[in-house]
């Protein structure tokens, strides 16, 4: 067999591969315009279940925060007028080095509580529970660095409500955004996890933390960050739905039933993407032990959150992201293929590891064998422009069919400048953008192998699109 | 490969990105016109709806074919948000525009929006007599979409509540995917009249199991009526979530000696309710009762148990203050202090 033989084999195979993995995001496509379709259905009798909001089942609000005086009194000034009958913010100070923990004590005047911490799951040393005698609903931990999962567990210790919600520092919520992640909670108790729609707030106006005008980033970087959310959540996740086999909520925005999440270990520390990392355990955890459980995307936007801006951050991020995905994996390989495992174990855990996990292998090697074969003359037109039509065109349709899935769901940007904007945004983010990301991908998974440290790198929180915040006296006074 | 095929399949994929985008363009125009159709709709049938009760024209509108669902859905939250005479004056529009026929045909369809539309407009209609749609929602509580099957037990009981009864206890005590939000949305618009004794009743003859899930609405019931059921089951049963659903209910001072026989159960969920009975209902001699459980091993116990204690009537915040400096156990020490912390005392 001649290298050119191989060579032949190789492209074949990665064209294969490629047919393959759109083939089957197109599945999940058509299963999410089934999905959403039969939860606009669903909604039809609505009304009826905000009726009762007492039943609405208290919920701990965990926000670590590591340096994140720009936006973390903006957000629990935000989160304070929630539309939900019962909850409290736990805001988990890691260890910054910057003012956040005295911006939060300027702002709700908190004062050191003599809390009596369950130490259910290990954590660095607390130094100190704050209270606010404003609004006592909120509660402030002040500890020693320990990593974003540490600070989940040490949020988890002291949550004293059944379902605990993980929140990033600046997420943005919208006032029922809790309700509505909670809902599968109350329609389905075997529900133990939920997560929902993340979106970009660059471009968005937001006023006290609140989102008062759905927008498009101006730069290109957060647009094409845009589309590629709209992908990944609109049918990259609630395709997985109706089989119970979603493995990641974003840790931006989940809630999870706090028993269960200890039983199976808490957050676990070592690990950089620690959201996906606890989602697959609980599937490994809850299906080996065989009791019945579902893990849900619930399709509504609850949550928008700062994209970076700039290519070092976004690189580092990718980068972060296919570390943590390779690391979950990993850590829970019993779970595949495993005899409990479910859709989990069988359909989508070996889809992330050969679709998501390796993608940017057989991406990048392609992109060098097609391109290097072309100029070298062993790949013809004919395969060259196959490589092409499946890399580029293919995901340029995906893109542009998750436009439509949120058109005729959401209608988030009403304007129709917005959705020329973005119809352009999907385009182009094939040429070049998805490439560039494949790469980082790629970075990160040659880090993970190599056992490079891993680091959650500098993402600068700009909140640019926040209005300044009000005097603290200011908001004071409209709370009664 | 060849470069016809190729470009055969390229030629696909650019016209399916083509009517991808052109879908997006017909969603936003239909979406547009869908909006005004709601509104010409609204204009047209909202001052009917909500005109006074006698003021019902003599010739209605036509209700034409696709305005059936926008109407049925604008008829059906008009329901959900009055009360009294009103709630007839809709129906008989209803029926005069022939919706109650519409709703019955729809009950059969395969859309699940339809049949949630035609079971609850059927229940809002509460036809008695109408004996093959009580048959059909019947059969409906049955179905495995868990919110049809509430829809449709909602209807019933809207239609006859004390017929619906029977029929709606036992998926309420058995499935698991009845929402209990909707479900004691229902029971509560019934009435503690027509719910309390077939709810209790069905607590005490059904198989022990499935108690606790009806003991979860048991405020929807008398005190007359659950007191009895809830001593006896409470008598019979060791499970864990029974005891502490029959436990969570107790309000009467007679039942202290019951409760206070549970505060060293095995099981913390049963005692922390034992616990949480004493915070409501406790007297000062309770204090000695309670007061070793401040040591209790679980966290919510020890949390209870000091609440508790400070809501006792004739305990002084001051013993409570002497207590948490001088007891032996520093685990009771720290959560006296927390929860005098949290009651600013």
């Amino acid at each position: 067999m001649n290298v050119v033989t191989v060579a032949n084999i190789f492209g074949w195979a990665a064209l294969a591969y490629l047919v393959g993995i759109n083939a089957v995001y197109l599945v999940l496509n058509v299963v999410s315009f089934v999905v959403l379709r039969r939860h606009k259905q669903r909604g039809t009798l609505g009304p009826l279940s905000t009726r009762f909001s007492s039943l609405e089942v208290p919920v701990s609000l965990l926000i670590p925060a590591y340096n994140e005086e720009h936006t973390v009194v903006a957000t629990v000034r935000s989160l304070l007028q929630l539309n939900y009958s019962h909850f409290e913010i736990v805001v988990i100070n890691d260890g910054s080095s910057d003012r956040t923990l005295n911006r939060l004590k300027e702002a709700f005047d908190l004062q050191v509580f003599p809390e009596v911490v369950r130490r259910r799951l290990a954590t660095e040393p607390i130094r100190a529970v704050y209270r606010s005698p404003i609004y006592p609903e909120l509660k402030v931990i002040d500890k020693h660095n320990g990593g974003k999962a540490d600070a989940l567990n040490a949020g988890i210790n002291t949550a004293q409500y059944p379902l605990y919600c993980a929140l990033d520092a600046d997420g943005v919520l919208r006032p029922d955004s809790l309700q509505s992640i909670t809902r599968p909670f109350l329609d389905d108790p075997l529900t133990v996890a939920a997560g929902g729609i993340i979106r970009i707030a660059n471009g968005c106006d937001v006023v006290n933390g609140w989102l008062v005008r759905t927008g498009l980033p101006r730069r290109p970087l957060p647009m094409l960050q845009v589309v590629e959310y709209c992908r990944a959540f609109l049918f990259g996740r609630l395709g997985w739905n109706p089989v119970n086999g979603l493995l990641v909520i974003s840790g931006a925005f989940g809630v999870f039933h706090k028993e269960t999440v200890i039983e199976a270990g808490g957050y676990r520390r070592n690990t950089i993407g620690e959201d996906m990392e606890l989602v697959v355990r609980l599937h490994r955890f809850l299906g080996g032990a065989g009791r019945p459980y579902r893990i849900v995307f619930a399709p509504e936007p609850v949550c928008w959150t700062e994209a970076p801006e700039s290519i070092g951050a976004l690189r580092t991020q990718r980068i972060r992201w296919q570390r943590g995905l390779c690391e979950s994996l990993w850590l829970n390989r019993q779970l595949l293929f495993s005899r409990r495992g479910g859709w989990a174990g069988w359909v989508a855990f070996p889809f992330a590891l050969l679709f998501e996990c390796l993608s940017p292998v057989v991406e990048a090697l392609g992109w060098v064998y097609f391109g290097a074969g072309f100029l070298a003359g062993f790949v013809g037109w004919g395969f060259a422009l196959a490589f092409l039509i499946v890399n580029i065109g293919f995901g340029t349709l995906l893109s542009v069919s998750s436009l439509l899935l949120d058109e005729i769901s959401y209608h988030t940007y009403p304007r129709f400048r917005q959705i020329l904007a973005l119809l352009v945004a999907a385009t182009v983010e094939n040429l070049g953008y998805r490439q560039m990301t494949a790469y980082w991908r790629l970075v990160g998974l040659v880090h993970w192998i190599a056992g490079t440290k891993a680091h959650w790198g500098d993402m600068k929180r700009t909140a640019e699109w926040s209005s300044p915040l009000p005097s603290p006296q200011a908001s004071t006074t409209n709370r009664t | 490969m060849s470069l016809q095929l190729v470009t055969a399949a390229g030629i696909v994929i650019g016209l399916l990105y083509l009517v991808v985008v052109l879908q997006i363009f017909f969603a936003r125009l239909r979406n547009r016109i869908r909006t005004k159709r709601q509104l010409g709709l609204e204009r047209t049938w909202l001052p009917i709806l909500v005109a006074d009760t006698t003021a019902i024209p003599e010739s209605l509108p036509p209700l034409r074919q696709r305005d059936l669902i926008p109407f049925l859905t604008l008829w059906n939250q008009l329901q959900e948000s009055f009360t009294g005479e009103i709630t007839g004056h809709l129906n008989e529009v209803a029926r005069r525009i022939g919706a109650d026929v519409q709703a019955r045909r729809m009950l059969d369809q395969r859309s699940l929006r339809r049949r949630l539309l035609a079971v609850s407009t059927l229940g809002h209609l509460g036809d008695r007599g109408d004996r093959d749609s009580w048959a059909a929602l019947v059969r409906l509580t049955a179905d495995k979409d868990g919110l049809l099957s509430l829809a449709a037990a909602r209807a019933l009981t809207r239609i006859d509540a004390t017929a619906a009864m029977p029929v709606i206890l036992p998926p309420l005590s058995e499935r698991d995917d009845w929402s209990r939000n909707y479900a004691l949305a229902m029971l509560t618009d019934l009435g503690v009249d027509v719910v309390s004794r077939p709810l209790t009743d069905a607590a005490l003859h059904f198989p022990i199991e499935r108690a606790p899930r009806l003991l979860q609405y048991f405020n929807v019931a008398h005190l007359a009526d659950a007191m009895p059921v809830v001593r006896t089951l409470i008598a019979r049963t060791s499970n864990v979530e029974c005891l502490a659903a029959c436990l969570r209910l107790f309000a009467d001072v007679d039942d202290l000696d019951t409760v206070r026989d549970y505060l060293h159960h095995p099981s913390w969920q049963v005692r922390v309710q034992a616990v949480n009975v004493l915070a409501r209902l406790g007297r000062e001699e309770d204090y000695a009762f309670l007061q070793p459980l401040l040591c209790d091993s679980e966290w919510w116990v020890r949390y209870r148990t000091a609440k508790a204690l400070c809501s006792l009537p004739g305990v002084e915040m001051s013993r409570i203050r002497d207590l948490s400096q001088k007891h032996r156990d520093a685990f009771a020490r720290d959560m006296l202090v927390h929860v005098l912390a949290e009651a600013g005392a």
